[in-house]
């Protein structure tokens, strides 16, 4: 429980998974693809975030919104700004913000520079896992 | 520990669900408006599959489909781990741990319950834990004092 996640993220290697504003929507998907995750964190070139895009965020607001794939840029509808936990958080903090939320991706960030990206499987599993195993005794 | 059946209870009775033969662009703004990232596909009310997110943003433009010309049936997932209503939170968890799913379809008998969620199983889980925490607060007060 109390965790912190900057461990998480040095447990989950240094991944730290992320696409640039002016990348198209297809690229990233394409990236999440071979990368087999549902969200990049979108980060300038100085590692800087400016926000986030995930599946959610393009099954609403390209084709219902009229636009295309291959014409949009990452930016324009990336979710912005995004939650971010400090790397100093515990897991259980984390878990609560993603619940609050409702978000299922979580990047990590110090002075708004990315360490990495948790998503809400890796926290949930850090966060049940032991209380699961304490409450089969 | 909380179930399923306890989870269904308080999301209600709705299942979301759509047909398989219902377009890609359907099932999409269909989870739009209910907010919602994936729906469970059934025919004769029986389940046939579950079409999520995913499935979208993977098996649609990247394979050269578009969304108003592809049935729901054609990039659904057919393989559906199901949960039983009497599983508990730690079961759902592991399942969908182990599995890399983010959605249960919940069945008995054959027949159609409900849909959880990941963040449901764990809203549960945290609620669980907290109503635990307070309980032994006030029992350690109580000793105390």
């Amino acid at each position: 429980m109390n965790t912190l996640v900057s461990e998480l993220v040095k447990r989950k290697g240094v991944e730290r998974w992320s696409i640039a504003p002016d990348e198209t929507v297809i690229q990233a998907l394409r990236e999440m693809a071979s990368r087999d995750c549902g969200a990049l964190v979108v980060a300038e070139e100085n590692d800087r975030v400016v926000g986030i895009f995930s599946e959610r965020d393009y099954a609403r607001k390209i084709v219902l919104l009229g636009r295309h794939s291959d014409e949009t840029l990452v930016g324009e509808i990336m979710t912005t700004p995004v939650i971010c936990a400090e790397e100093h958080w515990t897991v259980e903090e984390s878990l609560r913000t993603m619940m609050e939320h409702r978000i299922r991706h979580l990047p990590v960030v110090k002075d708004n520079i990315l360490l990495g990206v948790l998503s809400l499987r890796d926290v949930a599993a850090a966060v049940v896992e032991p209380v699961a195993a304490d409450s089969s005794i | 520990m909380r179930t399923v059946s306890a989870i269904l209870s308080r999301k209600g009775p709705q299942v979301l669900a759509i047909g398989p033969d219902a377009t890609v662009l359907d099932a999409i703004r269909k989870m739009a408006e209910y907010n919602v990232g994936a729906l469970v596909v059934t025919a004769q009310e029986r389940l046939v599959g579950i079409i999520s997110e995913r499935d979208y943003a993977r098996k649609v433009i990247l394979r050269g489909r578009s969304s108003a010309h592809t049935t729901v049936r054609e990039i659904m997932t057919q393989e559906v781990v199901t949960a039983e209503p009497e599983w508990d939170m730690k079961r759902c968890m592991r399942v969908m741990t182990d599995r890399r799913f983010r959605h249960l379809p919940v069945q008995s008998q054959g027949r159609l319950l409900g849909l959880v969620s990941m963040g449901d199983v764990v809203k549960a889980i945290i609620d669980e834990q907290t109503f635990i925490i307070q309980q032994l607060e006030q029992y350690m007060q109580v000793q105390v004092h």
